[in-house]
């Protein structure tokens, strides 16, 4: 599916695959900075104030 | 390359033109289907395997961020705390700190021992009942471990709240303990993986080898008494006196509790040591780790 896509770009390959490491390193970039920082504030990490601390107190 | 060779390559079988190797416009149509000429089946089926690749670079990006990517801001936080911080230093950083000869935290005059050991008001400095922070403003102090070599050097802070704390700063002071070098159990935790991994190789650390806490003004160097491998629950590791609720602490314990097994959440290790001397630190920095070759700098 990609490949047909950049097979519709009238472009030399070469810049194709310009192209398509620009695009991965935005989406790395994209992911490292922005999207994993927010997802992972929803699994679930048993530590900190939720393990030991709890544990002595009680 | 040159037309005729690519036929010879591909002739004797070095290069397979169903999967890969058209080198020139003019095989390449002549082997592969361009996409309109694809059933409607090879179109989903090529759909789903590109959806199913794009999902795996992303699963890989995923664990690449989570074990070392998420080190590089925690180191940069990290960096950020200390040059906010104005500590001392020594005025010569290749001579051996002088041991004190007289015990940390002990009460001077009934008055209250951290203030005089710290050089701060304590009670200002951190609230110690915090309980929902929002920022790191101030360390307790930096973790050296000479065993893992000269450039590891973690901050300490308040807390072990995971989003602020140990996901950034490095170690954790366990609110419930006590300071470094008081008698009782002072505990900290940090990560076994991702986030720099402060105590990624716990393991290697042997009975003997010197854990060492630097705060403000006093180097802290505690000597390996052993470890244990304890369940999650298990928090009566960081009692005063480990294990026993009702004993009175006589000794100066330090406790670093991490994940264990590496890359797992199931259990905990917890690394014990027991205070063997401290000093000033104008005074030098402490001989364990001039031996691995520490040039101080703030």
């Amino acid at each position: 599916m990609y490949r047909a896509l950049l097979d519709l770009l009238p472009i030399h390959w070469f810049f194709k695959l310009l192209l398509v490491i620009i695009i991965l390193a935005g989406v790395s970039f994209f992911c490292f900075t922005t999207l994993f920082p927010y997802i992972v504030d929803f699994i679930p990490y048993p530590f900190g104030n939720l393990g030991f601390e709890e544990a002595v107190a009680q | 390359m040159d037309i005729i060779a690519q036929r010879w390559l591909i002739s004797r079988g070095f290069i397979n033109t169903r999967t890969w190797g058209c080198y020139t416009n003019e095989i390449r149509k002549k082997q592969r289907p361009t996409w309109q000429e694809l059933t409607l089946g090879s179109k989903i089926m090529a759909i789903l395997s590109d959806l199913l690749f794009t999902a795996a670079f992303l699963i890989l990006l995923y664990i690449l961020w989570q074990l070392y990517w998420t080190a590089v801001p925690a180191y940069y936080d990290q960096k950020e705390l200390v040059s906010r911080s104005e500590w001392d230093m020594p005025e010569d950083v290749t001579k051996a700190a002088q041991p004190l000869d007289y015990m940390p935290c002990d009460k001077i005059n009934g008055k209250a021992s951290y203030e005089r050991v710290w050089g701060v008001d304590w009670q200002k400095e951190y609230d110690l009942n915090w309980k929902e922070p929002t920022e790191i403003k101030s360390m307790i102090g930096r973790v050296y471990v000479p065993k893992f070599g000269a450039d590891f050097v973690h901050n300490l802070v308040q807390g072990t709240d995971k989003e602020i704390v140990l996901d950034r700063q490095g170690f954790g002071h366990y609110e419930s303990t006590v300071m470094p070098g008081c008698v009782g159990n002072f505990a900290a935790a940090a990560h076994r993986d991702g986030y720099g991994a402060p105590l990624g190789d716990v393991e290697k650390i042997k009975v003997g080898d010197s854990l060492i806490v630097r705060t403000r003004h006093y180097w802290y160097v505690y000597s390996t008494t052993g470890y244990k491998i304890v369940q999650p629950e298990q928090g009566d590791v960081l009692l005063p006196v480990p294990g026993d609720s009702t004993a009175k602490p006589t000794k100066r314990l330090l406790t670093y509790t991490t994940c264990h097994p590496r890359w797992s959440m199931d259990q905990r290790y917890i690394l014990q040591g027991e205070f063997k001397y401290w000093a000033e630190v104008k005074s030098g920095v402490p001989q364990e780790l001039l031996d691995v070759g520490l040039k101080l700098e703030n």
